[in-house]
């Protein structure tokens, strides 16, 4: 059984004049006092002195005046939130019913907390200045509201200079977009960044800094956050975060300091210092109250802050969408893919072997030495450091993996015709057909390859990946393919297959291209003109792709569709088993598989004919395989 | 940098109107046509009240949909119509196409009732020489021996064959029995033809079975029916006697393959919507299928119609649509004048009339030539499994 006073004084203002009564009447055995705020005000150390024991109802203004008071004359307080003071509920853990508010305010059973102060102003959740879009959102706000209010201030965040001391003397000078200083505020945003490690008794203040470098760093902050990911021991990679019993602030700019939700407001600079121990108040036991965290011990978690020269190349910028890459990451690459464009025996060795090895595999209709051949092909390095080349205007890297791209195609051709002519017979083989209907979902693959492609090179552990990567876009069959197709006098085939060569070529580079801006390793596609060239290319190219593509849903359909199609032809029933649908030129044959029960007169196979011309407006030829039902 | 993004932005989003847009009508909007002064005048036969009213009420639908869209011919004359209600019943049928003819003076008919109205109007059509499209009744009979009697539905024996052959060589049945309406001659002839056919086929009947009044007697057919093995049964019966059966199957725990025969599924969610459940997975035979793809006639009527309207068409609606639109195209078709006799060589002559869902064809005999589509009934729907042209 909790004990409770025997004597309270309950100060009150307008607001909050409600508890009387069920202050009066608590079923606890305390007298209560009522008394008015303002009443209270003109001589505070009468009632004080009277009264051990004070809690206190009204606006935040009015708790924390009364907070001061009783902490500087060594009683203690309970409070009596209105129904709208969730923040100040939750923070404290003060229940929502008002005989169990009550019954917590006249508990004997006090805690001791802290009192933070900024610039001399009790602080009792959080203060912040600068921009930290969405976590110092005002906590009333609608979550819509917050979101959309949010997401216009990230838009054009930039960082500035700010410079800090702690209690200890460490200095830090970093850039950052804004600050808050957050008082333990159980289930705010802000307290889900400094995680369990903060009590309302740990002397220390916590700094959080924002520091995003990037927009999509910021939003992914803000979506850990939003999904309650565990911070635990590490901290977000767009913050940094100070802990200190005293911290001095100055920042670049003049800025406003919204303390508790804008409730009072101060300016910059900002002097944050701790009253430890200084209030007994009585707390909720869900408080994230620990004696035992008193520790004292300062601590600065600040790597992810830029500093020296970091910090110069991102004062005042507007932060970008993407993050750049850091030099390190920037060298490496760089150096690897300037290797890709050189051309050098190997390539020209390889680029041959693998060229030969497809085209003996096209025509032994053998999809595990195309396999091997993919692997052998040394054409993905050049087209993914011309997509580098483009992005950053490097005309140097451009120019090298041209080349060497050009002689790779020269090379694939003449050895693949070359192969043509050695070999005694000229067959069709299903693997050489199908590199030679390109379509869209082709454009699709090479973006995605691309994409993979940049990727795996940006990154060394993953370098392993890339053989995928061949293996998925395919550069060399379609080259052997169209090499086939020019050694034997066949334009048409050649032209085909050289039109998925080209768009596997321009869906790799212009993908890399991106892949590579968002990875951060340029603030712009810097190469203009060649861009736009490649665009361009890539929207011809879309033509006969997107022909391509329609065709084959064309087809899938019209087959589907054919399955469920009967012919009653002279009382003989004929169930359609499949049907296929091959573009000769310009001529579209059937090719199905009938099943009758009655032997069908070339009558009957012209009536079908007439039947199937009057209900199909295309014009078809028909070639029809028939199986009897016994 | 800006031009270059605006030069993008100009090519990418030029690219995606011309690949994403929708494709264009398959027909440009014609030239409305001006207003001549005279008129064609289209005499309507359906029952616009008793039991059967839905066949009629639905088929005045699809004919005020198709007149909303075309209420001129392409040479001008206004296209009116005169609505005579036969109740469903062909002596009133008779009486109300005399009427049509003598009294309104009206180019053409269009028959909305069903087999038997059609069979009276068969007997005196010639007598008259107006022709006449029956839009829903499927008597083989019909069109036989006539000049100007034309069907647009698929005829009985196409019906009956198909669906021994579809039982036979798909569902690979080989015991099946039959119900039939004695008092209905479309029931009849479908039950016989059915019977005829799979026997032909090389199997088994059971003797054709009578719908009983008495549900007892029903239970007992249907007992005798599973204790001999009967896997399928064909119900070419009205909607109440196909419910009762399907009723019985599920007290009894059977589920042999039921098929019923055009205009089952209109006439369950017109009249016995609460029995939809019962009917679940049974097969229909019909002209329609929800899911079939619209031709380009069908998918605008279904838009018009769903402005005028806003419920769901049923056969009636469609099949009534179809005879209104194919009786104005061979009215266009035809040189001046604009005579009944001329006229019913136009719908004789009908070639490549697009329908709801493909090609209609009216030989010169009078028959129409038209797939019919063998449908799964799910939740209120046709749900197409082959189409049999």
């Amino acid at each position: 059984m909790t004990a409770h006073v025997n004597q309270a004084l309950f100060i009150h203002a307008e607001k909050g004049s409600e508890f009387i009564q069920p202050m009066v009447d608590n079923g606890h055995g305390t007298e209560v006092t009522d008394l008015n705020f303002h009443t209270f005000e003109q001589d505070p150390e009468s009632y004080l002195e009277r009264f051990s024991h004070v809690v206190v109802s009204g606006p935040l203004v009015v708790i924390k005046q009364v907070m001061e008071a009783v902490a500087n004359h060594g009683g203690s307080l309970g409070i009596l939130p209105q129904a709208h003071q969730k923040v100040l509920s939750q923070s404290y853990d003060i229940p929502l019913q008002t005989d169990e508010k009550i019954d917590l305010a006249l508990q004997q059973d006090h805690q001791t907390i802290d009192l933070l102060y900024c610039n001399d102003q009790l602080m009792l959740f959080k203060a912040s200045f600068g921009k930290v879009p969405l976590l110092d959102t005002p906590v009333h706000t609608g979550f819509f509201t917050r979101m959309v209010q949010s997401v216009k201030r990230l838009a054009g965040i930039r960082l500035f200079e700010y410079n800090f001391r702690t209690g200890s003397g460490k200095r830090l000078r970093t850039a950052a977009s804004g600050c808050m200083v957050v008082q333990h505020q159980t289930g705010s945003l802000a307290s889900r960044l400094i995680g369990d490690d903060s009590s309302l008794s740990d002397g220390m203040i916590s700094l959080v800094v924002s520091a995003p470098m990037s927009i999509v760093d910021y939003l992914t902050l803000i979506f850990q956050i939003l999904i309650r990911a565990p911070f635990k021991r590490r901290i977000a990679s767009t913050i940094g975060l100070i802990k200190s019993s005293e911290i001095h602030i100055e920042s670049e700019l003049d800025l406003k300091v919204r303390i508790d939700d804008a409730s009072s407001t101060a300016r910059t600079p900002l002097q944050v210092r701790l009253n430890p121990a200084a209030l007994k108040v009585n707390i909720g036991p869900g408080t994230n109250h620990k004696e035992e965290s008193r520790t004292g011990k300062e601590r600065l978690s600040v790597a992810n802050l830029p500093t020296g020269r970091e910090l110069v190349r991102a004062r005042k910028k507007r932060v970008p969408f993407f993050a750049y890459a850091t030099e390190e990451r920037f060298k490496d690459l760089f150096s690897s893919l300037y290797e890709d464009a050189k051309i050098n025996r190997i390539f020209l060795v390889l680029m041959v072997l693998s060229t030969l090895l497809a085209t003996v595999g096209l025509y032994l209709n053998s999809s595990s030495i195309i396999i091997g051949a993919m692997l052998l092909a040394p054409l993905m390095g050049p087209i993914v450091s011309l997509g580098m080349g483009v992005l950053r205007s490097n005309s140097r890297m451009i120019q090298t993996s041209v080349i060497k791209i050009f002689i790779g195609i020269i090379l694939a051709l003449a050895s693949s015709a070359l192969v043509v002519h050695l070999l005694p017979y000229d067959p069709v083989t299903p693997e050489m057909l199908a590199r030679v209907n390109p379509s869209l979902l082709d454009l699709m693959v090479a973006v995605l390859a691309g994409i993979a492609g940049a990727y795996t090179k940006s990154f060394k552990e993953i370098l392993q990946s890339l053989a995928g990567v061949a293996i998925a876009v395919a550069l060399v069959p379609p080259l052997s393919v169209a090499g086939i197709g020019l050694g034997r006098g066949d334009y048409d085939f050649f032209l085909q297959a050289f039109l998925l060569f080209f768009t596997n070529f321009i869906g790799i580079v212009i993908s890399a291209s991106f892949t590579f801006r968002v990875l951060g390793y340029s603030s712009a596609i810097k190469a203009r003109k060649s861009f736009a060239l490649l665009m361009a290319l890539m929207s011809l190219t879309l033509v006969p792709l997107y022909i391509s593509y329609n065709q084959i849903v064309a087809t899938h359909h019209f087959e589907r569709g054919w399955k469920n199609e009967r012919f009653l032809v002279d009382n003989k029933y004929l169930i359609v088993k499949d049907a296929r649908l091959i573009n000769h030129g310009k001529k579209k044959i059937i090719t199905m598989t009938l099943l009758a029960r009655d032997r069908l007169s070339r009558q009957d196979l012209m009536m079908l004919k007439e039947k199937i011309q009057h209900y199909y407006p295309q014009k078809l030829e028909i070639r029809a395989k028939i199986n009897y039902i016994l | 940098m800006g031009r270059l993004k605006l030069g993008i932005i100009v090519i990418v989003g030029a690219l995606a109107l011309y690949f994403f847009s929708g494709k264009a009508p398959e027909r440009a909007p014609k030239k409305l046509p001006v207003a001549s002064g005279r008129q064609v005048k289209i005499g309507v036969i359906g029952p616009m009240t008793g039991s059967e009213f839905p066949k009629g009420k639905n088929g005045i639908k699809g004919i005020e949909t198709v007149l909303h869209r075309k209420p001129l011919l392409n040479n001008g004359d206004k296209v009116e119509i005169q609505v005579e209600d036969d109740k469903g019943d062909p002596r009133l049928t008779l009486f109300a196409f005399k009427k049509l003819i003598q009294t309104h003076n009206v180019d053409a008919v269009i028959l909305l009732s069903s087999t038997p109205s059609a069979l009276e109007i068969n007997r005196v059509v010639d007598q008259y020489k107006t022709p006449v499209l029956a839009t829903i009744a499927s008597h083989q009979d019909i069109a036989v021996d006539t000049r100007f009697m034309n069907q647009l539905c698929i005829d009985n024996r196409f019906q009956g064959k198909v669906a021994a052959l579809y039982a036979r060589d798909e569902l690979f049945i080989t015991r099946a029995a039959v119900f039939e309406n004695p008092d209905n001659a479309y029931s009849v002839s479908l039950a016989r033809i059915f019977q005829e056919q799979f026997i032909g086929l090389g199997g088994r009947m059971f003797e054709p079975l009578a719908f009983p009044g008495d549900e007892k007697e029903l239970r007992d057919q249907l007992k005798m029916l599973k204790d001999n093995g009967a896997e399928m049964l064909y119900l070419p019966l009205g909607a109440p006697q196909f419910i009762s059966i399907s009723r019985i199957l599920s007290e009894m725990s059977w589920s042999p393959v039921r098929m019923g025969s055009d205009g089952l599924l209109s006439n369950i969610l017109m009249k016995h919507e609460e029995s939809l459940d019962l009917v679940n997975g049974a097969i229909s035979i019909d002209f329609y299928s929800t899911d079939a793809r619209r031709s380009y006639f069908g998918s605008s009527l279904a838009k018009n119609y769903l402005k005028l309207f806003s419920e769901t068409a049923t056969t009636y609606t469609i099949a009534a649509a179809e005879g209104f639109a194919l009786i104005l195209n061979a009215m266009e078709r035809c040189y001046h004048p604009i005579t009944r006799e001329n006229i019913n060589t136009q719908i004789r002559n009908t070639g490549k009339f697009s329908g709801f869902i493909g090609r209609v064809r009216i030989n010169s005999d009078g028959k129409s030539q038209r797939p019919l589509i063998v449908n799964a009934i799910q939740d209120g729907k046709l749900k197409m499994i082959v189409r049999v042209h």
